[in-house]
């Protein structure tokens, strides 16, 4: 007990001292207005980028008698537009002058140039990439926005290609993200409100929504549990997913991802908030639901019919990839009367010199089969192939005939594989691959019974998680209408889409006028 | 406040479905057809009306004490002593209810799928699956059955239509050779499963205000009665008068189906299906034995009690009966009488005093 205590206690103050780190004082001690003096604030200045070898101070002269300095990152700003822009209008043709909206209206060729009055705004300006212009007898500075970095192009994000619909994929830096989203939603309501994580990378998420779609409720909800984060820094959007998610211990993702602007539009549209990080091309949208998972992009651009068969097959093949190794398991193990008796004749010829159980050989097969696809994942793609090729010849021909397993466990672990493919969303598959294993153990011990009982305890879980206090589930269950049913157990065409999903508390239920259907008045056939 | 959580109509109506369709697919055939011979599909007609009483008296008591299930109602009704013990009584017969589903499960897993498999393996892998599952609170259970029983609705209907080339129509005839005598005794037994519908009395504090109570009870009674009616005809047109030489009757005609030489002895899937709403009777006899102790005991939380029900239903399970025709004896003889005065007798007395009681209050002010 006392030990414990006295553990408990170091622990604390070794924690107290970490969240005392001169960075984090920095930041609230930086929150004091710039000095009158000139020299005092470049001396702050000086002290703070010490040993800092690419931070360049350029002392001039405006309109040849103010004192002026302007301090930049030497590589993530625009030299050229500084010289331009910045530099040449202000030494060679400025009146001396001081007044900060005198010099931003009439001399300053800068569009997006701002006055900044604390140390804290300007060295956030000055660590973005923004030049800061100190004046002399100024207690203010003016942010210079010329920040300038290469960036890959916009192109269609890898592992979510679609055939129809937008090719364009969010990139790294964020504004490029936020202009994209701006350039879907023309609209005043769609709000973009920005905050900081990471006590050194300080980096910023900007949480978008509409207004007037979105539940008040889970957006206030998003902002507590954003604020409440304390890291010292944030790489990728899943640092943030991992501290705001419901419930840290299910095997199922709480909040989609997804790289593709049109997805995230979509939602943004049916009342979801969407967490955008910089530095990471993945965009976090909550809540999200199953069925949602279960849903791919192209559903929506397809004609309707399709679509919705293409659902059904995905659901089943859902099912397929976290049952279908347990239950080949229980029934050659347990209920081989339910195979058919040509079909278990043959299964038993193949069976026949096999050495070790089904469970076992299914078990090895499965794993076998998730190292073939980590290792094509991690390798480079030239040599990727080369393990394919290596992996088929060796585990699915010779491992047959050497009689180490037997063909049926191959056809059935390669249907599984292929059917976990077709879930739309990454993170899901994931879940369900990693589900498959206590199943798989579960029907080899108790039968088809284990398999049920595995799959309800599965049930069970889901049926308590949360995704941002909307019910996993939904809107299979909880208050069940028939306008949110229609865009799960259907693909309900465009033109009778009247309502948004409602069990996302929309403020604004209704999506559309009814009546749109093409009929003989509106230009269809009869 | 024990249980926060709150479900909806059409989830009240899910879970009470479950609750009797579930066994009433199971043994319940078997021991009509003894009684009611030819007239097994009859039955649950006569059954459905004594589960129509049930849901009556379940109402009536709700109205007059609204917002409390019988356990709380029976002190303000027969005053502190006696009302506690007629809780007492609740809680016993309960717990024996939730013991024998176990032991139906468990004795139908064991004759028909796994019969080297121990008994205690059986019952206590769905015990815990259950009791988590009770742990989880009303909202959990409302979800699942939502969730489950259309699944199970779906694959029995398809497996009855597939059950139609085995039927013989001949064995509906005579309808009511005997008259109407054997078709009430199979409905009294039928009756049993029906009155379980009283237990609606334990969901009614959690269902959200301005739902639809008496449509969605009246649905999911209709709904049991529809299930058990075209279970006990395609039993009694694939067996005829013999239906009842099987203890697990249903499960026997899904054996019997045989399409293209492919889809054979089907009893493996309609376990599996069958699983889904077994599971949410147990779990809900496991939860509302749990809630009603601890309302019983004035505990804060029914959740720390929940495993030790689970202990307790698994031990009254294992005591019920020693074996299934044991079970099936009992079921016939005393355990009728005692569900009957549990689900129907003592709620009726209940609601006749409750009901002077109100009417003297009235006119003492």
């Amino acid at each position: 007990m006392i030990r414990q205590w006295f553990r408990r206690r170091k622990h604390n103050q070794q924690l107290k001292e970490v969240i005392e780190h001169p960075t984090s004082k920095l930041n609230e001690k930086l929150k004091i207005p710039l000095y009158a003096d000139f020299e005092k604030n470049r001396k702050v200045f000086k002290d703070l980028f010490a040993d800092c070898d690419d931070v360049i101070f350029h002392p001039f002269y405006i309109g040849k008698e103010v004192q002026a300095e302007l301090i930049y990152f030497e590589h993530l700003s625009d030299i050229g537009e500084i010289n331009t822009n910045v530099l040449f209008p202000l030494m060679l043709k400025a009146d001396p002058s001081n007044n900060p909206e005198y010099i931003l209206e009439r001399e300053l060729p800068v569009s997006s140039a701002k006055q900044v009055k604390t140390f804290y705004d300007c060295v956030n300006a000055i660590t973005c990439g923004n030049a800061i212009l100190l004046i002399k007898k100024a207690n203010w500075a003016l942010n210079l926005g010329i920040s300038k970095w290469e960036k890959r192009p916009i192109d269609e994000p890898e592992n979510e290609p679609v055939i129809r619909g937008p090719k364009e994929g969010f990139i790294e830096p964020l504004r490029d993200n936020v202009a994209l989203i701006r350039r879907k939603i023309r609209s005043p309501y769609l709000k973009t409100k920005s905050l900081h994580i990471g006590r050194y990378t300080n980096t910023q998420v900007i949480v978008s929504y509409i207004e007037g779609i979105v539940d008040p409720d889970i957006l206030q909800e998003t902002f507590r549990r954003l604020e409440r984060i304390d890291i010292d820094g944030v790489l990728e959007s899943g640092y943030i997913e991992e501290i705001i998610q419901d419930n840290p211990f299910s095997p199922f993702p709480q909040i989609q991802t997804t790289e593709r602007v049109d997805i995230v539009t979509a939602s943004l549209l049916e009342g979801r908030v969407a967490i955008l990080t910089d530095g990471s091309p993945v965009v976090m949208i909550v809540p999200v639901t199953l069925p949602m998972m279960l849903q791919a992009t192209e559903d929506y651009y397809n004609r309707f019919m399709v679509s919705t068969l293409l659902r059904w097959m995905r659901y089943f093949l859902f099912l397929a990839s976290i049952a279908l190794p347990s239950f080949y398991v229980a029934i050659i193990t347990f209920h081989q009367e339910a195979v058919p008796t040509d079909q278990l004749l043959s299964f038993a010829a193949a069976r026949e010199r096999i050495p070790i159980p089904t469970l076992i050989e299914a078990i090895i097969m499965e794993f076998a089969f998730e190292a073939l696809r980590e290792a094509g994942l991690r390798l480079p793609r030239i040599i990727g192939s080369a393990v394919t090729i290596v992996g088929a010849l060796v585990i699915g021909d010779s491992a047959v005939r050497a009689g180490l397993v037997s063909a049926p466990t191959i056809i059935v672990v390669a249907a599984t594989g292929i059917a976990s493919f077709t879930v739309p969303k990454y993170a899901l598959g994931f879940s369900l691959r990693m589900l498959r294993f206590p199943l798989l153990l579960l029907s080899g011990i108790l039968g088809i019974i284990g398999l049920m009982l595995g799959l309800l305890l599965i049930l069970i879980h889901l049926c308590s998680l949360r995704s941002f206090g909307v019910p996993y589930l939904s809107p299979l269950v909880g208050q069940t209408r028939r306008s949110d049913l229609k865009d799960v157990l259907l693909r309900a065409p465009w033109w009778n889409k009247k309502y948004r999903p409602r069990f996302l508390h929309p403020q604004n239920q209704i999506r559309q006028e009814e009546g749109q259907r093409p009929d003989p008045e509106h230009g269809g056939e009869s | 406040m024990q249980e926060t959580g709150r479900i909806t109509g059409q989830q009240m109506a899910f879970i009470l479905y479950c609750v009797v369709s579930s066994t009433g697919t199971l043994i319940l055939p078997s021991l009509t057809g003894a009684l009611a011979k030819r007239d097994l599909w009859i039955s649950p007609i006569w059954g459905a009306l004594v589960g129509l009483i049930a849901l009556l008296l379940a109402f009536g008591l709700n109205r007059l004490y609204p917002g409390e299930n019988i356990i709380q109602q029976a002190p303000r009704i027969l005053g502190f002593y006696l009302g506690k013990f007629i809780g007492f009584f609740y809680l016993i017969s309960l717990i024996i209810l939730a013991g024998s589903n176990t032991y139906q499960y468990t004795e139908f897993i064991k004759t028909v799928f796994l019969p080297r498999t121990p008994e205690m393996v059986i019952m206590g892998s769905i015990i815990f699956v259950c009791g988590l599952a009770a742990r989880g609170g009303v909202e959990l259970l409302g979800r699942s059955a939502q969730f489950v029983t259309p699944i199970f609705i779906l694959i029995f209907t398809i497996l009855i239509i597939l059950s139609i080339q085995a039927w013989d129509a001949n064995n509906f005839f005579p309808v009511m050779e005997h008259g109407v005598l054997p078709s009430v005794r199979g409905g009294i037994t039928q009756s049993l499963w029906f009155s379980e519908l009283f237990l609606i009395s334990f969901l009614f504090p959690f269902i959200i205000k301005g739902e639809k109570k008496m449509r969605w009870s009246l649905l999911s009674l209709f709904g049991v009665l529809l299930t058990l009616l075209l279970v006990n005809m395609s039993i009694l047109a694939v067996f005829g008068i013999e239906s009842h030489i099987y203890i697990f009757a249903f499960f026997k005609v899904t054996r019997y189906i045989s399409y293209a030489n492919f889809f054979e002895h089907l009893d493996a899937f309609s376990l599996a299906t069958w699983i889904l709403v077994i599971y949410v009777k147990i779990a809900f006899l496991i939860y509302i034995t749990s809630l009603a102790t601890a309302q019983w005991l004035h505990l804060s939380n029914y959740r720390p009690i929940v495993w030790p029900i689970c202990l307790l239903a698994g031990g009254f399970g294992m005591w019920t009966a020693p074996t299934i025709f044991k079970l099936m004896t009992y079921l016939r003889s005393t355990g009728s009488c005692q569900f009957i005065v549990f689900l129907v007798i003592i709620p009726a007395l209940l609601l006749l005093i409750a009901f002077f009681r109100k009417r003297m209050e009235v006119r003492a002010r």
